[in-house]
């Protein structure tokens, strides 16, 4: 077994060879809030994965924030619970002007399997206008990360992937 | 634990099920309160049923009647069976005389319907239903991917009467599986837990084919074998990765974040999904060719572990002695998994799967109980997997004994998560699900999470959330 300090340091190098290359884009640094509101977690887990340093989320111009105070998009998973409408509220309202609201998943976007019920509301569809709906069951980090890229440049889209297709709509 | 032979009267009315009366249920509760390893509790409107393990890992279903809305509970003597108690009392309005808590689980006052599970649901009125107190972490804001609220008293600095919630994760999944075909159930069955994309529908499906006496081509179990190894690899990932990002362990964190991903490519790049979702399937075998698949992660995720393994030592010092699961408290609430297992509960429900490999398991297991041994065990079951992995490449499809057994419409199914033991009991009418019951892992850890976070810092929480690798969707249901 090698010395502790040395597998170390392999294992920082081989990070930073495995460090990807981040999105160019243009504009400002977006600042993201992610709330769950009711789902079996995997488009919550997905936004994990892409917080890691698998994913270049910062280096693309985004920020993840610990309160809606803070952001400038509130990106949305699960198919909103009734019990979690009034915190999804509370966070819409919280954030600055200019904020944006981003379905991530199908769960987030029309409820995927979980249409309007005695317990669920069937996403943010049938609530609000969002600016931009990112499909997928869950959708895959790049996927999120390029559909957001595609978000903040106007929704335009350069890829036949499957973030391509992250409709954009409406802006508060 | 008590024998195989079931030492009581009743009416057997499926392969493990029995019926009791009101008075042989409170007997036999009373007499094996320490003979029996209770896993699960449910009730409906007209039975209430405890799910235990006998010797030899055999599940005994015990069932007793419900009536006029009440029947005696179990929890007094088992106290797991709480929330499934709660959960019951929320969604079918059926009481249980002396339970240990009966306050809501499910039902946070926001529904529509009250009981919406019974044959008379009560439409909410204006202005909702009665809410739960609220929280010091609101669901929403713990570290845990799903919504999990905590609360708690702070006392000389550290968390003291610890109470959690599940309510606001809930999406009536009962509700939308009962009626459906089995085709039809199975994209919702696959959709209840993240932490369970494969364990879900390979646990739901094994108890249709009980309930069908239906017998699975070795090679389509071997495939199942070989999905399941694979997403028992890339959750203790995610769960390792979680522990060392919150105890400030970076690069171990990163190293596990990128094995995690890197398995998730190897997976799209056999025609399987990313995370395994829609793998497990109805009638039959897909496609892709799993021995390639399964060579290809033991070649890809064995250095990668190599390379983990030596790092993760370098952080045990801030996970030894944090939310320690005592040896009597993983019995007692019959805890599973990684959790279980490292606290010395050793049970595997793989060892009951038809096909298993068994000498290619084994060796793992701790009883120290803390985050520092459920990390060990986490790191000791991905190497157990790729031995499993590499064994099922070996003699894949190899025939098994099987043994028929009568179709019943009703069965039994358990798959042995990343996280623990999945069953589902399923009762089945002219093809459809005439009812359904889901016992995740998470179940009985949330009866012990309070219990096991007192004492520890509120700064700790996250980490100690992490560590036990807790994803309340599968309770919350």
């Amino acid at each position: 077994m090698l010395p502790a300090p040395l597998t170390m340091m392999l294992a920082f190098l081989d990070v930073q060879k495995w460090r990807p290359q981040p999105v160019r884009r243009r504009g400002r640094r977006i600042r993201l809030f992610a709330l769950e509101t009711g789902s079996c977690e995997g488009c919550a887990m997905e936004l994990i994965a892409l917080g890691s340093s698998v994913y270049p989320l910062e280096g693309s111009g985004f920020q993840r924030v610990q309160h809606p105070e803070d952001a400038d998009w509130l990106l949305v998973t699960g198919a909103v619970t009734r019990s979690c409408a009034g915190t999804l509220a509370s966070a819409w309202e919280a954030m600055p002007a200019g904020r944006s609201l981003v379905a991530v998943g199908d769960c987030a976007h029309d409820g995927g399997p979980w249409k309007s019920s005695y317990a669920t509301l069937g996403g943010l569809q049938a609530l609000t206008r969002v600016y931009g709906a990112i499909p997928g069951c869950p959708p895959s980090p790049e996927a999120i990360l390029q559909a957001l890229v595609e978000l903040a440049e106007g929704g335009s889209s350069s890829t036949g992937s499957q973030a391509s297709s992250a409709s954009r709509r409406s802006r508060q | 634990m008590m024998n195989g032979a079931v030492p009581f009267e009743g009416e057997r009315v499926g392969l493990f099920h029995y019926r009791v009366t009101a008075e042989g249920w409170q007997r036999l509760l009373r007499q094996n309160a320490r003979m029996m390893t209770f896993l699960a509790f449910w009730a409906d409107e007209e039975w209430a049923t405890a799910l235990f393990l006998l010797e030899g890992e055999q599940p005994l279903l015990l069932s007793t009647a419900v009536e006029q809305g009440h029947y005696q509970a179990v929890s007094p003597h088992f106290p797991a069976a709480q929330w499934g108690e709660r959960i019951a009392r929320d969604l079918w309005g059926v009481e249980a005389w002396s339970a240990l808590d009966d306050s809501p689980a499910v039902d946070d006052g926001s529904w529509s319907l009250t009981a919406p599970l019974s044959s008379r649901p009560l439409p909410v009125g204006e202005g909702g239903g009665q809410p739960l107190p609220g929280c010091r972490i609101e669901p929403s804001r713990t570290s845990v991917p799903g919504l999990l609220g905590v609360d708690y008293v702070l006392a000389d600095g550290v968390m003291q009467q610890v109470e959690v919630q599940i309510a606001a994760g809930h999406r009536g999944v009962l509700s939308r599986l009962i009626g459906l075909t089995p085709e039809e159930a199975m994209p919702l069955v696959g959709r209840i837990s993240a932490g369970g994309f494969v364990s879900h529908p390979l646990a739901f499906l094994r108890a249709l084919e009980q309930a069908e006496s239906r017998r699975v081509d070795p090679k389509e179990r071997d495939r199942r074998l070989i999905l399941l190894e694979v997403e028992r690899m890339g959750l203790h990932l995610f769960d390792l990765a979680r522990t060392a990002h919150h105890a400030g362990a970076g690069l171990v964190a990163s190293l596990c974040d990128h094995a995690r991903e890197h398995l998730a490519s190897l997976c799209a790049g056999h025609g399987l999904s990313r995370r395994l979702t829609g793998s497990i399937r109805l009638g039959g075998s897909g496609v892709e060719a799993m021995i390639p698949f399964a060579r290809a992660v033991i070649q890809e995720m064995s250095p990668r572990l190599e390379q983990i393994r030596p790092l993760a030592r370098l952080f045990d010092g801030r996970l030894k002695g944090l939310a320690t699961v005592p040896t009597e408290m993983a019995w007692d609430h019959a805890l599973g998994g990684v959790t279980g297992r490292a606290s010395g509960r050793y049970l595997d429900m793989r060892y009951m799967d038809e096909g298993v490999r068994p000498q290619a398991m084994g060796g793992a297991g701790r009883h120290e109980g803390d985050a520092w041994a459920r990390n060990r065990q986490r790191l000791a079951e991905i190497e157990e997997s790729l031995r499993l992995l590499d064994c099922m490449t070996a003699d894949h499809g190899q025939e098994s004994e099987w043994q028929p057994l009568p179709r019943t419409d009703e069965g039994l199914g358990v798959a042995e998560g990343a996280r623990g033991d999945v069953w589902y009991h399923v009762v089945l009418k002219e093809g459809r699900l005439a009812s359904v019951q889901i016992r995740d892992p998470v179940l009985p850890l949330l009866a012990v999470l309070g219990t096991v976070l007192e004492g520890h810092e509120p700064e700790q929480l996250d980490l100690a959330l992490a560590s036990l690798g807790l994803s309340p969707a599968g309770a919350a249901l």
